[in-house]
Order: C-alpha cells, then sequence, then structure tokens
C-alpha cells in the first residue's frame, strides 16, 4: 500500500494511546463483545484513512462518530441491536448482582452509555460530555435517570 | 452494595476479561475484509450473475487470511460488522491498482490468469435505452434490481457514474464498485420480496424515488429519497435514500 514506516509508527502510538478509550465508548453502547469489534472496525477506516485522520482536531470523537454511524446505518441488520453485558462468570469477577446485566440492557442506549461511561469506567462527566456532545448537565440527568432505574429494578435504595 | 459499587464491579470484570486492541488486529480485520472483496470479485467473475441463490446466512470464504489455514466461515453478522471496512479496502485497492497498476494479491482479483473479466451485457441495444426517459431507466433499474440480473444493473451504469450515502459501500463510482455494491445487497437480501419503487418524481433529468419491500417474516426494507441523475439511458449518479431503516418504514 505505500504506507511509509513512519505512519506505521505513528498510527501504533495512536492505538495504544486511544483504543482503551474507544474500546470502552462501544462496549458502554453493545457490552463488550460488539464494542470491541466495533472498535476495531473504527479503527480500520483509522488505519485506511490515516493520512487524512491524524490532520484531524479530534481524531478519536471522529473514529467514535465513525463506529457508531456503521453499527447504526446497517440497514441489513434486521434485528434490533442488543446490548450483551456479561454476568458475574466465577469467583474471580467482582460480585455484583447477577440482574444488573439485563436492568442495563433494558435501558435507553443513552442511559445505559452514560451510566456505563461514568460508573463501570468511571469517566468524569466532561469525557462523556465531550464524547456524546452534549451538556454535562444534560449528561447528569441520564445519569440519574438511569441509576433510578437500576435501583429500582434490583429493589435497593442506594 | 450500592448500584454505583456494583457498576464498578461490572466494569472491572470487562476490563479483566477484554482484550486490548492491537494494531496486528485491525490489520487482521483489515485483511478479512480484503479476503471477503476477493471473493466476491472471485464470484463476479465465475459465476455469470455474482451471487447465487443459496447464500444467505453464511458465505464461504476461500481465500484465507494471513492467520488461517482453511476457508473461513463468516456469519451475516460478522459481515454486517465489516461491510463497511469492505469498501475501505476495496475502494484503496481499487486506487492503488488504478494508480500504480499494481498487480499484487492484495489488489488483484481472485481469478486465475485465464479468467476474464465479465462484460456487461447491456439489456437493451444503446440506441433503444438512450431514447427511454429517465423515469424509465428507473424503472429498468427497478426491474433488473428484481430479476436479481446484475449485468443488466451494471448495463445501466457507466464506468463515470457514482454513487453516495450507500449504508455499506458509502460512497464510490465505475462499474467495479457499482457491480460489487448490487451483489453484496443481492446476497444479504436473499429472501426479500421484489422492490416496490414508490412516489417515482422526475425533474429534468433527475429521478426521486421511494424503495419498499419485505420478506416472509414481515421485516421491511425501505427507503425514502433515492435520487439518481440519468443521462442518455444511463444512471450517471446515484445518491442512496437518506432515510432508511424499519423506523422509515413505520
Amino acid at each position: 500500500m505505500g504506507r511509509r514506516e513512519a505512519d506505521d509508527t505513528e498510527f501504533a502510538d495512536f492505538v495504544a494511546a486511544h483504543e482503551k478509550r474507544l474500546r470502552q465508548a462501544f462496549t458502554s453502547m453493545w457490552g463488550p463483545d460488539r464494542g470491541r469489534e466495533i472498535a476495531i472496525d473504527a479503527l480500520s477506516h483509522g488505519w485506511e484513512n490515516w493520512d487524512r485522520v491524524r490532520s484531524m482536531d479530534n481524531p478519536v470523537g471522529y473514529l467514535y462518530v465513525v463506529g457508531r454511524e456503521r453499527s447504526s446505518r446497517n440497514r441489513w441488520r434486521r434485528e434490533q441491536p442488543v446490548a450483551d453485558f456479561p454476568l458475574p462468570s466465577d469467583s474471580r469477577s467482582p460480585w455484583y448482582e447477577p440482574a444488573l446485566p439485563a436492568l442495563l440492557e433494558n435501558l435507553s442506549e443513552r442511559e445505559r452509555q452514560v451510566v456505563v461511561l461514568l460508573h463501570a469506567f468511571e469517566w468524569s462527566l466532561s469525557e462523556v460530555a465531550e464524547l456524546l456532545e452534549v451538556s454535562k448537565s444534560a449528561i447528569q440527568t441520564y445519569a440519574d435517570r438511569a441509576l433510578m432505574k437500576l435501583r429500582s429494578g434490583l429493589g435497593v435504595r442506594s | 452494595m450500592t448500584v454505583e459499587t456494583q457498576l464498578r464491579a461490572l466494569g472491572a470484570h470487562i476490563d479483566r476479561d477484554q482484550r486490548s486492541i492491537t494494531v496486528d488486529d485491525i490489520r487482521r480485520s483489515a485483511s478479512l475484509a480484503d479476503s471477503v472483496v476477493e471473493d466476491l470479485q472471485f464470484r463476479l467473475t465465475t459465476e455469470p450473475n455474482g451471487f447465487d441463490e443459496g447464500v444467505d446466512h453464511e458465505m464461504q470464504v476461500g481465500v484465507p487470511a494471513p492467520d488461517q489455514t482453511a476457508g473461513i466461515t463468516f456469519r451475516r453478522t460478522s459481515l454486517l460488522l465489516t461491510a463497511a471496512a469492505i469498501l475501505l479496502a476495496f475502494v484503496a485497492g481499487l486506487v492503488v491498482a488504478n494508480e500504480s497498476g499494481d498487480d499484487s494479491p492484495a489488489t488483484r482479483p481472485a481469478t486465475t490468469s485465464t479468467e476474464a473479466e465479465p462484460q456487461p451485457a447491456p439489456s437493451l441495444d444503446a440506441e433503444a435505452e438512450a431514447s427511454l426517459s429517465p423515469a424509465e431507466v428507473i424503472e429498468e433499474y427497478r426491474e433488473a434490481l428484481n430479476a436479481k440480473d446484475l449485468d443488466a444493473v451494471i448495463a445501466l451504469f457507466t464506468e463515470e457514474s457514482t454513487f453516495s450515502g450507500h449504508p455499506a459501500m458509502y460512497d464510490g463510482s465505475g462499474l467495479t464498485s457499482i457491480r460489487a455494491l448490487h451483489a453484496i445487497d443481492t446476497a444479504m437480501t436473499t429472501d426479500f420480496d421484489a422492490y416496490e419503487f414508490r412516489n417515482v418524481e422526475t425533474i429534468g433529468n433527475t429521478v426521486t424515488w421511494d424503495h419498499h419491500r419485505t420478506n416472509a417474516d414481515g421485516d421491511v426494507d425501505c427507503g425514502e429519497g433515492h435520487r439518481a441523475v440519468v443521462d442518455d439511458g444511463k444512471i450517471l449518479s446515484w445518491t442512496y435514500a437518506p432515510q432508511f431503516g424499519e423506523e422509515t418504514c413505520r
């Protein structure tokens, strides 16, 4: 493809620095398996278009939009995309209620994304707001609503 | 235990089990997309009309990726997730091949030396085609799609024809890309009934329409606002419906 070695190195550095953020962004929407696949797909786009992507002000934000659009724009995906979060599988896993994954999957996409990024992956309000391009107050509203639904579903007060 | 604490536990579980993405993963993904495209081009050159009816839920890809030793079975979902990557690999390969005359395996269709590129077989003679109105050309296009006659579809385009906004292949041009686009579309939706084109309107050389079709399961595929510029019986540009999918159909 004629790609210069320096470009490869630069792209490898980019992946090392940002893949976790992209992976978590898509995982918060669809769970770890599909989230990782979409992140790879978005990064593949970055690799194929590195000359253009590298000069962008916010390449991570751009690749997030690429992945999000590709995952939602597929008209051949007849079934409604379903989020799939793991059950606590073994004693090595930190404990959480087995009902939690299903409750997350029943939240709206935006509520799920916000609450997972904020509380599971411990992003800041500002980071989530920047990714989703909405205000911090809107993020807080989504988070409060999601937590309320989760508390109700789990039958806990806090 | 609070909900927030449980969410942190879930996050730790995911962090523990989810593998990081490496450059090799990304390259492998692109290689798989290349393999799909090579297989697609192989089918286009060896099967008279691109795809048979049996290609639906799985397709056997006979060109192994670098880390594979045997053919790979792509399930529909995996193929869908890489559909857009196919475009990138495909177009990138075409650009390189066109610009450099590169005949490397990465850009060469998976054909033998004795296999020639298929030549589009016009569905009408040139004079009759040129006399068709723009709306009639789009009706020819619909009929060719419903007949799954890829050659007839391609005969309505030119090497300079462009498409844009396609859900899987985005933007592109040329008969090879247009053939690939329609072959993928046909292969992925073999169980759907015939296309209906609705609200067909013509202004000058520009035709707009909506498409609608269903399958036996009641799934609906539709799109609103296709736009094509037609001249001399050929579709010069086609912009895919900006509104499509089940939300649009309801």
